[in-house]
């Protein structure tokens, strides 16, 4: 019991993460018309406008990755897939997750935390416009997105493999 | 095998991986670390984050969320109705006049967005149960909202295109500016087959005898109110980057802008319509940008252990001449239409022919269009055909199967037909931005 609770958790996280980082498109969208704007009427464009756009852009479908495996909208290619059993499928999911996913997930979330070590050592800056924001936030939310989408994968691995073992359908 | 064969292995792997259907991105990412630690040991977590923080850093690709985000919020502003209502009126009563609206209607449309899915889902709910009642030919009618439908995937703005500009190392800019002429021109090449194969059997599409007939200024009334204002954001999205005024980002965050202005002035917009568009526009962008970082992940490894420059040695040698290697490049890319979904086909293709056909001293953005052609293609071949996959949903249970891979068949040759004179008139693609940017 306590250890669904915890999965019930994950899920909670990764469908709260999900929403909060839809919302993110909007403030994107207003700061790009904003520049516009800035530039051709008030003849003033921002220095902030360019890095800005990026980091939300990035932000949004970073943390979205877990919510969207939450709702398994990653595209599959389900030619095959699709005229198995479902005991076949979830034993293709189960191998998916065990060979490709989490290893992929663990060196991401390994070589994440390497590039913002870095970048903090460096005490790296953005160096495309006058703003120069420091870069080591922006590259901390990678390890942070890969660990959401990393928990997630847990929670859906457990549901797969329980059916590809029979425990569940 | 011997080492040397070792990346086309890698390349066996992830098809093995994405037919088996596991998820795309996940498949990519994790044929690409374990190929990339035989071939680089601990250097391939720095690396693999690395390729995907120049996805993250991308400025143009965050154009991807905004024309998400532009579809996504036309779709549920009620434009489609509109416009279909408006075309309809003028058209319906040629023979065949409905399949005409109907795709007449998906031009627009596509103009106006960079998505396809929904949008197919949105104008077949509108032409399919009219067509029908007034006793089309049932392939006829599928396969103009079909075939309609994927032109969003050429006609910018498209999604396709941004995401393929990075890819090949090409601009967006002038990538979308080239895709214009040939996107309008399978538009045409589609109305014109319509338009003929309904005069010769008028059966096919009965003309539509409306009940009520309106004036000519009624007529005028409903059509601005339904074309003028899709019609400013199109000006306003494509203008302003063809006149160099705004960045395809920028541009794009205006038709976001934009669309979310038309939904308010259609009185369509309230705070759970917003929810939804974000909730859903946030779902499909991870998915595409996820399966992008990946499959770059994927082909950083596969360059960089030399797959590139395997293929190349190897794709040279068969010595077919620039023509025969372009033209099995495009039956390749034909043929994984039928099983891959864009993206993969994309990414797995575009960064290992791209070098290639420059190579061989053609134009790489002409080619680029034709690969784009050739994926709106693989929109409408089964079985992985998400055209046939969204209309399916909406069909009613007289129509099977069948009439839906019966229905793309001549469509996937007015594709190849407009895929040829591409190929014999470069001038299709390359006069517009020769006229705009100057080379």
């Amino acid at each position: 019991m306590k250890f669904n609770g915890i999965l019930h958790v994950i899920s909670m996280i990764s469908e709260w993460s999900g929403k909060i980082a839809a919302f993110i498109i909007i403030p994107n969208i207003l700061a790009l018309v904003y520049e516009v704007v800035a530039r051709y009427v008030f003849n003033k464009p921002t220095i902030w406008s360019f890095e800005v756009t990026y980091f939300l852009y990035a932000g949004h479908f970073m943390l979205g990755a877990a919510y969207t495996l939450k709702y398994h909208r990653h595209i599959r290619v389900d030619v095959f897939y699709s005229r198995f059993s479902p005991r076949s499928q979830a034993m293709i999911d189960s191998i998916g997750y065990l060979v490709l996913f989490f290893p992929a997930i663990l060196i991401l979330i390994y070589g994440g935390i390497g590039l913002v070590q870095e970048s903090l050592l460096m005490n790296e800056r953005s160096a495309i416009t006058a703003w120069k924001p420091i870069l080591w936030p922006f590259k901390a939310m990678l390890p942070f997105a890969f660990l959401l989408l990393g928990l997630q994968g847990i929670v859906d691995f457990i549901g797969r493999f329980n059916v590809a073992i029979g425990r569940a359908k | 095998m011997g080492g040397e064969y070792f990346p086309l292995l890698m390349f066996v792997g992830v098809i093995i991986g994405i037919l088996a259907g596991f998820p795309v991105a996940f498949s990519l990412l994790g044929i690409a670390l374990i190929f990339g630690i035989s071939g680089f040991g601990d250097a391939v977590s720095a690396m693999l984050i690395r390729r995907i923080l120049n996805v993250a850093m991308n400025y143009v690709l965050a154009a991807v969320p905004f024309f998400v985000f532009m579809g996504v919020m036309l779709e549920r502003s009620g434009v489609a109705e509109r416009l279909f209502e408006a075309v309809q009126m003028w058209v319906g009563r040629l023979k065949g006049g409905l399949a005409i609206s109907t795709i007449i209607m998906c031009t627009i449309f596509a103009a106006a967005t960079g998505i396809i899915g929904a949008s197919v889902v949105i104008i077949g709910l509108l032409a399919l149960p009219a067509m029908l009642k007034h006793k089309y030919q049932k392939e006829l009618a599928l396969g103009c909202i079909i075939a309609g439908g994927s032109l969003g995937t050429i006609i910018p703005p498209s999604v396709v295109t941004v995401v393929y500009g990075p890819i090949a190392g090409l601009s967006v800019g002038r990538l979308l500016m080239a895709t214009i002429m040939p996107g309008f021109l399978l538009a045409a090449i589609y109305l014109i087959y319509v338009a003929l194969r309904c005069q010769m059997k008028p059966e096919l599409g009965p003309p539509v005898i409306l009940e009520h007939h309106k004036s000519i200024k009624e007529k005028l009334v409903i059509s601005a109110g339904a074309l003028v204002p899709p019609i400013v954001l199109v000006v306003a999205v494509l203008g302003s980057i063809i006149a160099g005024l705004a960045a395809p980002t920028e541009a794009a965050a205006l038709g976001a802008f934009g669309s979310t202005m038309l939904c308010i002035a259609y009185r369509k917009l309230n705070w759970k319509v917003l929810k939804e568009v974000v909730f859903e526009t946030i779902k499909l962008t991870s998915m595409i940008m996820l399966v992008l970082a990946a499959g770059t992940a994927y082909s950083g490894v596969f360059l960089g252990l030399g797959g590139g420059r395997l293929l190349e040695s190897i794709m040279l040698g068969w010595n077919v001449g620039p023509w025969g290697l372009l033209i099995i490049f495009m039956f390749i890319i034909f043929i994984a239409g039928f099983l891959l979904d864009w993206i993969s086909v994309l990414l797995i293709f575009v960064p290992v022919f791209t070098p290639i056909v420059v190579k061989l001293g053609f134009n790489p953005i002409w080619f680029s269009v034709l690969v784009i052609m050739m994926i709106q293609t693989s929109y409408l071949t089964p079985p992985m055909a998400p055209g046939i996959f969204y209309i399916k949903g909406i069909c009613p249970p007289e129509i099977k199967d069948p009439h839906l891979f019966r229905s793309v068949i001549p469509f996937v040759v007015l594709q190849l037909v407009g895929i040829v004179l591409v190929m014999i008139f470069p001038e299709i693609v390359l006069w517009l931005p020769e006229k705009i940017i100057g080379y």
